[in-house]
């Protein structure tokens, strides 16, 4: 009776001991070959990009007792948060929009907003680590003005830097500055006022040489307006063709090429939408392309270019089928020229509508950050959940050399309440991060970080 | 005998003939069968007996007698005459001065006993008065607050013999704090700025008729967060007792002041745990007041908020705080309004998400909240503030929108329709009052075209339609006793103005 008692006792113990390891496993990501998630922040704000050699670098408003902090922290391959580092010490502005970006050559600048208490005024400021320095002092990169707006920060091979923000308010402009590779801030511009209705994509070429792309006009009388810096100054630069009417959304980056690339929704006849690129070659635009069609005006939804070896890549969500079904989709340009798309994900989520009597159509809910350098990687979002809390599961896909994407795996084995940040890829590893909310009761945001060797 | 008869006729308010019903309630609680039909019915239903019929002439008498001291007592307790039915006849509005502070608050009016209007508004951060004489034209706009001092919420009232009162919110200490900024070249690139150490009060300054202004007064301690004291309440009765009312946290406070006394000290009036909100003070010229605002009660998805009402007697003391309502997930808008004989009304609204209800509750003089009952209901979302007043007849009437519906309650306490003229257009502010003769008029403000619609609830005589500017604020009304009548609203859009119409009665 007792040897049989000691069994059952051996068997429960082992038969524990395996589900401890099992939820071990599957937590620490073990299985998909990522590594447990490490957490930076958190923050009221943050953002986080990818360098070339696979640093993390997340930036976040850190708040506390009315007064707010700008934080950094980095995280080398293979390691963990480093320290975190004050860059702008605790001051009495609200900190918004912070925006991160870090170039293939290690360069990092962190951009934010501050905003008076009343939050009808605010400026942009920003600050630049080199690679392998410190950070610098935050500058003010804008002039005071109005409060809020969208701010795009991009970062060259070299160092160069460009940063444009669009001014939300009743006389809209566009102002933007830039730095020149090695050398120092200059003064903003502006660059285009009027009816500025979309996020500025922005890009910076090696060498310096800035791109600001935007959507102006009103209601469906909307065109792609682009602008180029060079020689000091910035410039209205021809549009390609076929963006001069309907356009909804807009992307922008320079290729690996050094080729500028953007990419842009339009809305025609019937509320049919469609998704078109075009590649600045010799001074002129190529013919645009048309890689996507859908019949909704809300058929897409993120849209991202970033540079890829010899060209760009070119990343989009769009309903599969509305409400339910999520298709995200890339396509590779090279020599001027958009491959035909690939469908990288096609998956189901739940019907986001919150009652068919309520819910104006909207676009995908789906997220998509590209890596800015080196190969091709995707990391999106695939919603699972929207109660209690909404549930996402990362998903990471890598273009092959020839073109091909991998099939989606899964970053973390425990879907978040949150959303992707940025993801890299250097020789032998992948990094991802996103954002977390740390609680629904208390806020704050903080920025996780994962790697897959291979 | 024929002395008697003169002093009840005399001191008999000029008020509509009571109802029949009215009629009723006051013949059966004297004791009285139903009346009889005709002199033929009286002469078969009366007493033959000799014992019965000397009970007639002694009741007659006891209740002739009783007539008279109710009379006295309320002319010894309010000083009112009799009132006269409001003027509805409005002359063209009159831009009387901006701009307006619409963020600082809609501008205020009152009537007093000479008809001489006086409007008070918010003029970038300042409060300004003007006022206007029978006949005449208005007075330059006159700032009464410290110019050194951001004031806003300006509440006005006046009394009957022409004495005013304004009260404001005051921020009363400040600290600005600058932090420059520079571009890469060293060029300015501006500044932010704000206020640290904030205090605010409420403040109240008075007039005299044909005096000069008193010193700003400051009746509520101060306090640092810019939530409190958004709303402050002014009732002040035609013999001049005034009532100051105004939030701090989750509390009610209120302040009085006798006729040509001083102020009395601060009274809490009650309050939760929660913020207390949009605080609405009514008075009534026989004197007394309700006081109605809203605890916003707990938080995330169990947030609610708890109507409350508070009742002050005319002889100043306060009621208890009374929860009329807690279901409102959506602020209700509770607005209240308080008749000759005591009783009092609150009416507010619940938004769902296809639906917004008008609800009310009454409460008899010395009584108990009603439970609360359902007014009006309409298909949309949005609502607005219902407005309430109670007629000489003590019968509440709620104004309630969208449409500008009202409604009537009735002896047996449902509320059922009150037919209005027909308003094309949807409402934008609501607005009711009982004039000097007990009367009700209810004011629509209706869109497209912008117009402002007057008329009597009980539904004598044609309404009365003004145009307004293209965009307006809701109005407020004031009602003298000799009949002026005013109506005050704020044009908005680029060239902000206080604008009042004027109503006066033949002279």
């Amino acid at each position: 009776m007792r040897t049989r008692a000691a069994v059952v006792a051996g068997v429960v113990v082992a038969v524990a001991l395996a589900a401890g390891v099992a939820l071990w496993a599957t937590r620490g990501g073990d299985a998909t070959g990522w590594s447990a998630p490490q957490a930076a922040g958190p923050g009221a704000d943050a953002d986080a990009a990818v360098a070339g050699d696979g640093t993390a670098v997340a930036a976040w408003a850190e708040e506390h007792r009315g007064a707010t902090a700008v934080v950094t922290a980095e995280r080398r391959p293979g390691g963990d948060w480093g320290a975190p580092r004050t860059i702008l010490p605790a001051q009495r502005w609200t900190v918004r929009n912070v925006s991160v970006a870090a170039g293939a050559g290690g360069d990092v600048t962190v951009a934010f907003r501050l905003i008076g208490r009343r939050g009808g005024r605010g400026l942009v400021m920003g600050a630049h680590r080199p690679a392998g320095g410190g950070w610098e002092a935050p500058q003010a990169l804008t002039r005071v003005g109005a409060g809020y707006g969208d701010l795009a920060t991009a970062v060259a091979p070299d160092g160069g830097v460009a940063v444009a923000t669009a001014a939300v308010g009743t006389r809209t402009h566009l102002d933007a500055t830039v730095r020149d590779p090695g050398g120092l801030w200059t003064d903003p511009q502006e660059v285009a006022r009027g009816l500025i209705v979309a996020r500025p994509g922005v890009a910076v070429a090696p060498g310096g040489r800035a791109y600001v792309a935007t959507v102006e006009g009103f209601g469906r009388s909307t065109h792609l307006a682009l602008y180029v810096h060079a020689g000091g100054d910035w410039r209205a630069a021809p549009a390609p063709t076929g963006a001069d009417d309907g356009v909804g959304a807009v992307a922008l980056a320079v290729g690996g090429d050094g080729v500028p690339v953007v990419a842009w929704t339009r809305r025609g006849p019937g509320g049919a939408t469609t998704l078109a690129a075009s590649a600045l070659r010799g001074g002129a635009w190529n013919p645009a392309q048309v890689l996507d069609r859908g019949p909704l005006a809300t058929t897409f939804g993120d849209l991202a270019v970033a540079p890829a070896p010899g060209g760009a890549a070119v990343a989009w969500a769009r309903w599969g089928r509305e409400w339910t079904r999520v298709a995200v989709r890339a396509a590779l340009v090279r020599d001027g020229r958009a491959a035909p798309p690939a469908d990288v994900d096609v998956f189901d989520i739940p019907d986001i509508r919150a009652g068919a009597q309520v819910s104006t159509p909207g676009p995908p809910p789906t997220r998509i950050s590209v890596s800015q350098a080196g190969s091709p990687v995707l990391l999106w979002d695939r919603l699972v959940g929207r109660a209690p809390a909404v549930a996402g599961r990362l998903q990471v896909s890598r273009a092959s050399a020839s073109g091909m994407w991998t099939p989606p795996e899964a970053v973390d084995a425990a879907p978040i309440d949150g959303w992707p940040l940025a993801v890299g890829a250097a020789r032998d590893r992948v990094v991802a991060t996103w954002a977390e909310y740390v609680s629904p009761a208390t806020g704050g945001i903080r920025v996780i970080a994962s790697e897959r060797i291979g | 005998m024929p002395e008697l008869e003169a002093l009840l006729r005399d001191a008999r308010p000029d008020w509509p003939e009571p109802s029949a019903a009215a009629g009723a309630r006051a013949r059966a609680a004297l004791g009285f069968a139903p009346s009889p039909r005709s002199p033929r019915g009286w002469l078969t239903r009366t007493a033959r007996a000799r014992g019965t019929r000397l009970l007639i002439p002694a009741a007659l008498l006891l209740t002739a007698g009783a007539a008279v001291a109710a009379t006295l007592i309320s002319t010894g307790s309010s000083g009112a005459p009799a009132g006269r039915p409001a003027a509805l006849d409005f002359g063209p509005p009159d831009a009387v001065g901006g701009p307006v502070s619409l963020i600082d608050g809609l501008p205020a009016v009152a009537v007093d006993g000479r008809g001489v209007v006086t409007v008070a508004w918010g003029r970038a951060g300042r409060i300004v008065v003007s006022s206007r004489v029978p006949g005449g034209g208005w007075s330059a706009p006159e700032r009464v607050s410290d110019p050194a001092r951001r004031a806003a919420y300006p509440r006005v009232g006046t009394d009957r013999d022409g004495d005013v009162t304004v009260v404001w919110r005051e921020r009363i200490a400040a600290t600005r704090v600058t932090q420059r900024f520079t571009l890469p070249s060293g060029a300015p690139a501006g500044y932010l700025t704000e206020l640290t150490g904030q205090r605010w009060a409420v403040v109240a300054r008075t007039r005299p008729a044909d005096g000069s202004w008193s010193p700003a007064r400051r009746l509520s301690d101060e306090t640092a967060s810019v939530r409190d004291m958004e709303a402050p309440g002014l009732v002040v009765m035609p013999d001049g007792r005034t009532v100051v009312t105004w939030d701090v946290a989750g509390s009610m406070w209120s302040r009085g002041r006798a006729p040509g006394g001083d102020w009395s000290p601060a009274e809490r009036v009650g309050g939760d745990r929660g913020e207390a909100v949009d605080p609405q003070l009514a008075g009534a010229p026989s004197g007394g007041a309700v006081l109605t605002w809203s605890n916003r009660i707990e938080t995330g998805t169990g947030r609610r908020y708890a109507i409350r009402a508070a009742v002050q007697d005319a002889d100043g003391t306060w009621g208890d705080a009374e929860v009329i309502d807690d279901a409102a997930v959506n602020p209700p808008h509770a607005a209240p309004a308080l008749g000759r004989g005591g009783d009092a009304a609150v009416a507010w609204i619940s938004e769902s998400m296809d639906r917004t209800e008008t609800s009310a509750s009454v409460r008899p003089a010395g009584g108990d909240w009603s439970a609360a009952a359902l007014v009006d209901a309409t298909p949309r979302l949005f609502g607005l503030r219902g407005a309430p007043a109670i007629g000489g007849d003590g019968r509440a009437v709620v104004l309630s929108g969208p449409r500008g519906a009202a409604a009537v309650r009735g002896d047996d306490g449902v509320w059922r329709p009150l037919p209005l003229s027909p308003v094309a257009g949807r409402a934008f502010g609501l607005a009711a009052f009982a004039d000097g003769a007990g009367g009700v008029v209810v004011v629509r403000g209706a869109a497209e075209p912008s117009r402002l619609v007057v008329e009597r609830a009980g539904g004598a005589g044609d309404p009365v339609r003004r145009a307004t500017s293209a965009s307006s604020t809701a109005p407020v009304a004031a009602a003298g006793p000799d009949g002026t009548t005013a109506l005050a609203w704020a044009r908005s859009g680029p060239s902000t103005a206080a604008v009042v119409a004027v109503a006066e009665p033949p002279r």
